[in-house]
């Protein structure tokens, strides 16, 4: 159906309810996909929806919190704002979990949800929450609407706060009279104060970066999710090209440098690869690029990175000395500041230093990864099935993950051939994310392969989404990591507390005839003969499909940092 | 190490803000000495001045989290010294003490602003410390109740924050 004249161009004077602006402002703003569930306080807004339903396509989850993982998916996907949409009260607390993993993650989300009536606010009415003051502390801006009039201007205000800078939520809390009530539609746009989210760092900034970089003998480049959330990966590229620089990747980071690429020195962090911890500590210049110093990442600060010189880029100003002193802080936009980088250092290599990046290399090798990827008995283990995966996929898919020590196997042994794959909750840590963000991934990207890589128990966080994925027919390819137990946790008791297996056994239902409930084909594989024919079955079976993996029960994720140790006492076993 | 530090937050007028910034500080269970709102000679911006304990590392650190929000538009970290504050206490005493308080109304400054049949209110503005002095002379003579407004302050110096930028984000 065509629209008419009036849909693209209303009349000015033209009075509608605010669940319709609301509706005009989602399309203005090219919001083609929102993941929602509705309830008695977002009635008007489902009513405005239904007449919408062409133009916006509406998901319907099976709990709130996977309408915001799966938000945060799409949003990951396309670097646009995912829109989540809830009732009131219960609806509204249970986005909460997804809005903190969004901020966390600087991922742009806009949350809209329903409140009861403006006369009734603040008198305990049926399901009313205070959701403003719920998530003062976990959205980038809040505010609630109750009056029609203020819906379009705020939603500007809103996808506009949610995109600019370091992205992340923002919740729009509309009474159920403001949907309700007639206003005048106008266009509305909001542009954010530069203060907040541009900068520009003085060119002596950017000299004086230079001249450390011309100076390092022993220089590394620590790359986090600010180059991806700036699509920055070819400016990353060249300038690790031009000056010859090793490139180390946050989890976060991840899929940002190409992993077969020679420079890439592998993964930082508790789980991440030997030589790039250690060689932070002997380090003499470290160019840190849209990443945060998070303490997963730089182990115990006090003894981190001591000999070097730190190059800090990022956007976000609180970010640059919040954890780790810099030399230099360079206030901009991963994209802007590697250009500007790129252009003031000359063509070097580093010869001896990247032996040793090779020399420890090769000790990881031998004394961990070897083994994981060509055990020579024992049941199988994550990493040789995440190899596998990867290479029938050949480095190309989605991977999304939960959370656990699946996760760290997918970080670890996926090799990412393009630099946008990877999509994990990592500064949170939320189990039951990977389920319904695969399937906002997997929206928003349909010719791409997507991967849910997932634990038992993560798994059942939110597998009920296992009903939406049916329902869409969005082609998801879940592999459950089964142990039958919660795998990172038991690694963890069995390390340091004397193996007291404390609460993490679980004893789980048929997972491949509970994915057949929802009407999702599923196989089991627990032979390693089996595996690749599984996994060929999965990628070209068409829509969605489920596989359980049986694996080894008691595998434990090496290297690893101990809690509080430094970077360079990571230990191999 | 930790001293009274001063920080001015210039924000929008909104409902809901000062939850935010509180927030800020509740989040690292840091405890606000003294908080005022106030409007200023900006039409549509507040002023906060939030006094803390605190060394300047944490207060910088807490200023940039501050900058954050999205309506505020500037804070200023003041270290004490470099601050003009003034603080506002009324004081209800019972009326019959009158007789021999003439000598501390005179050497504090007090100012009687209510008269009633059995009590009366004293006003004190001055520096903290000429605050918390006259209360401690007032001791004496029977304090019934007395209220302080926290302090307001501003930097002793020419320059000050010049209101929000014209300027609009670009990418
Ligand atoms: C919502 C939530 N609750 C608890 C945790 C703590 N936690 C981290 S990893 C983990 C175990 C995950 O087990 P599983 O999903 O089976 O994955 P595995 O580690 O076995 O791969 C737990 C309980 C968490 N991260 N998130």
């Amino acid at each position: 159906m065509k629209p008419t004249l009036d849909e693209i161009v209303p009349h000015q004077s033209e009075e509608i309810t605010g669940a319709e602006i609301l509706m005009r402002s989602l399309v203005e703003h090219g919001v083609d996909v929102v993941f929602g569930y509705p309830g008695g306080a977002i009635m008007p807004v489902y009513d405005a929806l239904y007449h919408y339903q062409d133009r916006i396509r509406h998901v319907l989850v099976r709990h709130e919190q996977g309408a915001t993982h799966a938000a945060e998916g799409y949003a990951r996907v396309t670097g646009r704002c995912g829109v989540a949409l809830a009732t009131s009260g219960p609806g509204a607390t249970n986005l909460v979990t997804g809005i903190a993993d969004a901020l966390m993650d600087s991922t742009p989300l806009v949350c809209i949800t329903g409140q009861v009536g403006r006369a009734l606010l603040g008198t305990d009415a049926f399901q009313e929450t205070d959701i403003i003051g719920v998530t003062v502390p976990i959205t980038k801006w809040n505010y609630q609407v109750t009056s029609a009039d203020e819906i379009a201007p705020v939603m500007a205000k809103a996808f506009a706060i949610a995109l600019a800078g370091r992205p992340g939520p923002v919740v729009v809390d509309i009474t159920k009279n403001a949907q309700l009530e007639k206003a005048v539609y106008r266009r509305s746009s909001y542009t954010p104060p530069l203060r907040s989210f541009h900068a520009v760092p003085a060119v002596e900034d950017y000299e004086r970066a230079a001249h450390y970089i011309s100076e390092a003998k022993r220089p590394m480049l620590l790359v986090g999710r600010g180059v991806l959330v700036a699509r920055a990966q070819r400016e990353l590229l060249n300038f690790a090209e031009k000056t010859g620089i090793p490139v180390a990747l946050t989890l976060q980071g991840l899929s940002a440098f190409p992993t077969r690429h020679p420079l890439y020195a592998g993964m930082l962090g508790m789980h991440g690869n030997y030589a790039p911890n250690i060689l932070t500590n002997e380090a003499d210049l470290l160019i840190a690029v849209g990443m945060r110093f998070d303490d997963r990442v730089t182990g115990n600060v006090q003894t981190y990175a001591k000999r070097a010189k730190i190059i800090h880029i990022d956007i976000e100003r609180a970010e640059i000395n919040k954890l780790v002193s810099v030399d230099v802080g360079l206030r901009t936009d991963a994209r802007e500041g590697l250009l500007a980088l790129t252009d003031r250092v000359s063509d070097s290599e580093y010869p001896e230093w990247r032996e040793r990046f090779a020399a420890l290399y090769e000790e990881e090798r031998a004394a961990v990864i070897s083994h994981e990827l060509l055990p020579e008995s024992g049941g199988l283990r994550m990493a040789e099935v995440i190899h596998r995966l990867s290479e029938a996929t050949a480095g190309e898919a989605i991977t999304v993950t939960d959370v656990g020590q699946h996760q760290m196997a997918t970080a670890r042994y996926y090799r990412y051939a393009r630099t946008d794959g990877w999509i994990s909750s990592g500064g949170l840590g939320t189990m039951g994310f990977g389920i319904p963000a695969a399937l906002g991934a997997a929206i928003a990207a349909p010719e791409r392969t997507v991967l849910a890589i997932v634990g038992d128990g993560g798994f059942q966080m939110t597998c009920q989404e296992l009903g939406t994925i049916a329902q869409e027919k969005t082609p998801v390819k879940i592999v459950i990591m089964n142990n039958n137990f919660l795998g990172m946790v038991r690694q963890w008791q069995e390390l340091f507390f004397d193996s007291r297996y404390s609460f993490v056994h679980l004893d789980n239902p048929d997972f491949v005839k509970l994915s057949e409930a929802f009407g999702i084909p599923a196989r089991r594989v627990s032979e390693r003969d089996n595996l690749d024919e599984t996994i060929s079955w999965a990628l070209n079976i068409e829509g969605p499909c489920l596989i359980e993996v049986q694996v080894e029960k008691e595998e434990n994720v090496f290297p690893m940092i101990p809690a509080g140790a430094g970077v360079s006492e990571i230990r191999l076993g | 190490m930790s001293a009274s530090v001063c920080l001015t937050v210039y924000s929008d007028n909104n409902p809901g803000l000062l939850h935010r910034v509180t927030a800020v500080f509740t989040r690292r269970k840091m405890n606000i000495e003294s908080l005022t709102v106030s409007d200023t000679e900006l039409a549509g911006v507040s002023r906060y001045t939030i006094v803390i304990r605190s060394d300047s590392d944490a207060a910088g650190k807490i200023a940039e989290q501050i900058r954050k929000i999205i309506e505020v538009h500037e804070v200023v970290v003041g270290e004490e010294e470099a601050m003009v504050s003034r603080e506002v206490a009324l004081v209800k005493l019972p009326r019959s003490c009158s007789a021999g308080i003439a000598h501390v109304v005179s050497t504090h400054g007090l100012v009687l602003v209510s008269e009633g049949d059995s009590v009366v209110i004293f006003e004190k503005t001055g520096s903290v410390e000429e605050v918390s002095d006259a209360l401690f002379a007032l001791r004496p003579f029977g304090i019934i109740e007395f209220a302080r407004s926290g302090r307001i302050s501003m930097a002793a110096l020419a320059e000050r924050w010049s209101g929000p930028s014209n300027d609009t984000f670009s990418g």
